[in-house]
C-alpha cells in the first residue's frame, strides 16, 4: 500500500481547523480527557458490558444506562470525532484525485 | 493508512497523562476502532461504486461519454421524431384493410350515407363477414360480437358500435391510395 500523499499547506491547514472545530463541538479539548478518565468504575463496566437478550425486560433500561455511561466515559464523543475525522480526511484525499481503494487500508482487517 | 492516521489523531487527544492514555486504550479504543473500520468499509464500497460508474461511463460509445450525464428519461417530443424528422404517431398502427371493408359494407347497406338508423343490419353484416370487433370489447364489456353490442339494452354497446363504425369510416377515408408503378 502506498503512503498517503502529501497535501498542500492550505489543505493541511483546513484539515487542522476542521479537527479543532470537531474537538470543540464534542468537548474533547482541554481537560476533557482527564474528566472522562475519572468516570466511576460502575460507568466503565456498564459502558463496556454486553446487553441482555433481546426479549429481556431489562433491555430498554440497560440501553439507556449504557448510552449514558458511554457519554460519561468519553466513548460517544471519541467515536463521533473519529468517524467525522475519517470522513474529512477521506473527502480531502478523494478530491486529491487518487484511486481511493489504493490509498486506504484497514489495519483491522 | 487513512484509518491509522485517524486513530493516531484520536489517541493524541488522550495522551496528556498516563492515566488518560490507559483509560483510552482500555475503554475508548475498541469502540473507536470498530466505528472507524465500519466507516472505512462504507467508504470503500462507495469508492468501488464510483469507480465502477466511471468505468461504465467511459465504455459508452464515442460522443456519449462527453458532456453532462444523459437524462434519465427522454422527452416525449424527442422519441416521437423519426430519423428524418417527421413525427411518428403513437399507439397501434391503423388497420386500413379492415376499415375499407367496413366502409364497403356500410356503403352497401346505406348508400345514401345515412347508416346510423341501420345499425342493426350493419352489425349483422359485420358479424357475417367475420370482421373483428374492437379488442377491448370482450374483456372490458363482455361483448362477443358486433350484434351483441348493437342490441345492448343499456345503449352503451350501441353507442360503442356507432363510434367504432364511425372510426372505421374515417380511417377508410385516410387510407393511403395505392400507386401503380
Amino acid at each position: 500500500m502506498a503512503d498517503l500523499p502529501a497535501l498542500s499547506e492550505a489543505a493541511e491547514r483546513v484539515l487542522k481547523l476542521h479537527f479543532e472545530a470537531l474537538l470543540e463541538s464534542f468537548r474533547l479539548t482541554g481537560d476533557a480527557a482527564g474528566r472522562y478518565a475519572s468516570a466511576g468504575d460502575l460507568n466503565r463496566r456498564i459502558a463496556s458490558g454486553t446487553p441482555p437478550g433481546s426479549t429481556s425486560r431489562y433491555l430498554k433500561g440497560w440501553l439507556t444506562a449504557n448510552q449514558r455511561a458511554k457519554q460519561e466515559c468519553g466513548i460517544t464523543s471519541s467515536v463521533e470525532v473519529a468517524t467525522r475525522r475519517f470522513n474529512q480526511l477521506a473527502a480531502e484525499y478523494f478530491n486529491f484525485g487518487l484511486p481511493a481503494l489504493d490509498m486506504i487500508s484497514s489495519p483491522f482487517s | 493508512m487513512l484509518t491509522e492516521q485517524v486513530l493516531a489523531e484520536i489517541k493524541s487527544i488522550w495522551q496528556k497523562s498516563e492515566v488518560t492514555a490507559k483509560w483510552y486504550e482500555s475503554v475508548c479504543a475498541p469502540p473507536v476502532k470498530t466505528a472507524v473500520s465500519a466507516r472505512l468499509k462504507a467508504f470503500r464500497d462507495q469508492a468501488r461504486y464510483s469507480e465502477m460508474a466511471l468505468l461504465a461511463r467511459s465504455q459508452l460509445p464515442l460522443g456519449k461519454s462527453d458532456g453532462p450525464n444523459p437524462p434519465l428519461a427522454t422527452p416525449v417530443s424527442q422519441t416521437d421524431k423519426g430519423p428524418d424528422g417527421p413525427r411518428k404517431k403513437r399507439g397501434p398502427k391503423p388497420d386500413y384493410e379492415i376499415a375499407s371493408r367496413v366502409a364497403e359494407i356500410v356503403k352497401g347497406i346505406a348508400p345514401d350515407g345515412k347508416w346510423r338508423p341501420k345499425l342493426d343490419e350493419i352489425c349483422e353484416a359485420l358479424d357475417e363477414q367475420k370482421l373483428p370487433m374492437p379488442k377491448t370489447w370482450k374483456p372490458k364489456h363482455g361483448y362477443l360480437s358486433w350484434c351483441e353490442a348493437g342490441i345492448d339494452a343499456t345503449a352503451r354497446g350501441r353507442h360503442m358500435a356507432l363510434e367504432a363504425i364511425k372510426h372505421h369510416l374515417e380511417l377508410a377515408k385516410e387510407a393511403p391510395t395505392e400507386t401503380i408503378p
